[in-house]
Formats: structure tokens, C-alpha cells, sequence
């Protein structure tokens, strides 16, 4: 093999852990145009009030926010 | 939580249609004692996710409730989330012919404390909204005029919102400056400190909150989060999130399958 594809290999093999491990940590995404998201109310009073006043169903959800009590992540 | 239920674009707008309630689990009383009256697991303890479809009186359930959408819309493809929207889209159309099913206006989607606003808002990926006033009248008429910004078509679900009745309430890059009006704030990802992004005059009219308000959202740079080095890292940090309540969930016995949303 020539040496400049060696030293070409070589530096790859290299760089390959360096680029997985930033992979992994969190990146920025910028987008431009967000897609569509529930609108939630944060309470069951003042959701409840809201539902009672316009007569819509409720879609009531629970969840924790955090995971192993690491906040930031549902 | 799995997002593959109420991402599902026909879920989002089928929503729109009914009021949308999302509570953190633990951290109140009252709401702690509703989610156990509506689902219990095997635990016979309140369980860290709750999902239910509820009449407009929050006293009947409408589809089995559970853990998740999944037990009520069983599946792990594409499809389950198109009957859970079909299935809201026939609630919603009944209760629209008992002549009920209004506008949802005037109200502002709040979430709790700021410190609990402000973890959910990382927890969403979306910026924080806080407004703060100097007297009561001010803060209600500003909360009325977010309001009716809030439920837009260009805002709807796009922050989430607090009120700030003392700067000390979140760890912010600065203080707001402003003595009353609308601070934007992005979370860091673990939702406990936050960089100001904007801030809103409580002068300024609705046409130019709406617009600055828009101008920040696009100055938001979404992070994605990679679940298991997020905690890892988190922990290594010393990040730890105290709930109010004891968390009461056994976690997944063996080969359970993990809730779905």
C-alpha cells in the first residue's frame, strides 16, 4: 500500500471515536419552521375550568420531568 | 416518555379540538389524588405516566385509561396514533352537536411554579414564557392579552408559560430588566437555569408582542437529547430533580414493555 494511503488509514481510524463521541453528546438544531405541537395546560384546575366554560373533552396526560430524577427529559 | 402518539401531526390536530391537560406527576397533592381515582398499575400506587380521554366535566373516562395511549390504541406502528386521532376526532364531533365544543380562548396555558415551568420547557425542547408585573391588574391584563396570543395558529404549542412574581424564582443569565412585560427564556437542557432570549415592554402593543414573540421562538435552538447520556451526564454533574411527592413507581418488572406515548 502507498504510504499516503496509510498515513490516510491511519489518521481515519483516528479521527473515527473522536467524531462518534461528539456525536453523542447533545447537539443544537436549528429549524426553520417548527412543526406543530400540543398546546397543554400545565394544571388540572385551570384546565378543568377551561373544559367546563367551552364544553370540549379533555386529553389529560401525566408524566414525570425527569428520569432518574435527572431533570430535562420526560 | 415516547412522543410517537402526540407528535403524530393527525393527534396534534385533533387536539385542537379538546382542552389538553399535561400534569407532572409528584408534584401536586390534588392532582396526585385525581391521576390515582382515574388509573392505578399493578403497583396500587400512582405510577409515574397517566394518560385518559375525559368528558368536558373531568368526571368520565372515555377510553380505557392507563399508563399510555397505548393500552387504549394498542400498537407500535404509525397506525395506532391515526385511531387515537380518529377516535378524538368522533368525541370531539359529539360534543360539538351537543351544542357544547367552544373556542378555547382567554386562558393562559400556565405551568406551575417557574422552577417546575422551566424544567417542563427543557423537558419540551421549547423556550420558557414569563410574565411578571408590577401590580395584580397589570399581570391579569397582560396574562389576557398572552392569552389570546398563546391559542394562535403561529403560537399554539410553541412555550410554555409562568408567572414571575420575584426574579429570584429562576436562575436566569441576568435579571429581566423590564419592570413588568414578557421575558423569553431558553432552558439549559437540564431545565435549571435559563438565558434570556428577549425581553417585552408591558408598553408595547399586541402587534409587537406577537411579533417579538415570534422573533424569539425563531432564536430558539431546539437541543436534541440522547436519553442514557443525559442522565449519565447529569448525574456526573450532580443534577437532581427533587419532586414534591415520593415517587411512587415500582419501574418496569422484567420483559414489561415501557410505556408509549
Amino acid at each position: 500500500m502507498h504510504r499516503r494511503d496509510m498515513m490516510t488509514l491511519l489518521l481515519g481510524s483516528m479521527l473515527t471515536p473522536l467524531a462518534t463521541s461528539r456525536s453523542r453528546a447533545a447537539a443544537p438544531v436549528r429549524k426553520e419552521t417548527a412543526p406543530a405541537k400540543i398546546a397543554w395546560f400545565g394544571t388540572w384546575r385551570e384546565g378543568l375550568a377551561e373544559a367546563k366554560r367551552t364544553g370540549r373533552p379533555i386529553l389529560l396526560i401525566a408524566a414525570t420531568p425527569h428520569c432518574h430524577n435527572v431533570s430535562g427529559l420526560w | 416518555m415516547d412522543r410517537s402518539f402526540l407528535s403524530h401531526n393527525e393527534v396534534v390536530s385533533a387536539s385542537r379540538s379538546f382542552v389538553c391537560i399535561r400534569l407532572s406527576t409528584y408534584e401536586n397533592e390534588e392532582e396526585a389524588k385525581l391521576l390515582k381515582s382515574l388509573f392505578i398499575g399493578y403497583s396500587g400506587d400512582l405510577e409515574n405516566t397517566t394518560f385518559a380521554l375525559l368528558d368536558p366535566e373531568g368526571k368520565r373516562s372515555l377510553v380505557a385509561a392507563g399508563r399510555s395511549p397505548d393500552r387504549a390504541f394498542r400498537g407500535s406502528t404509525d397506525v395506532p396514533a391515526r385511531e387515537m386521532a380518529a377516535t378524538m376526532r368522533e368525541i370531539s364531533a359529539y360534543y360539538r352537536k351537543q351544542g357544547r365544543g367552544g373556542d378555547t380562548e382567554l386562558i393562559l396555558p400556565l405551568n406551575g411554579t417557574p422552577r417546575l415551568a422551566l424544567n417542563v420547557a427543557a423537558c419540551d425542547n421549547l423556550p420558557l414564557v414569563a410574565l411578571h408585573a408590577p401590580t395584580e391588574a397589570e399581570r391579569s391584563r397582560l396574562e389576557k392579552r398572552l392569552a389570546t396570543l398563546a391559542w394562535s395558529p403561529e403560537l399554539a404549542g410553541r412555550a410554555v408559560y409562568t408567572v414571575l412574581t420575584a426574579s429570584s424564582e429562576l436562575k436566569l443569565n441576568r435579571p429581566p430588566k423590564e419592570q413588568g412585560g414578557v421575558t423569553v427564556v431558553a432552558p439549559d437542557i437540564y431545565g435549571q437555569t435559563g438565558t434570556v432570549l428577549a425581553e417585552i415592554a408591558l408598553s408595547e402593543g399586541d402587534a409587537e408582542l406577537k411579533a417579538k414573540l415570534l422573533a424569539a421562538f425563531a432564536r430558539f435552538a431546539p437541543t436534541e437529547k440522547d436519553s442514557r447520556s443525559h442522565i449519565f451526564t447529569g448525574r456526573q454533574k450532580g443534577v437532581y430533580w427533587k419532586t414534591l411527592l415520593p415517587v411512587t413507581d415500582p419501574g418496569p418488572p422484567n420483559g414489561r414493555r415501557p410505556p408509549r406515548f
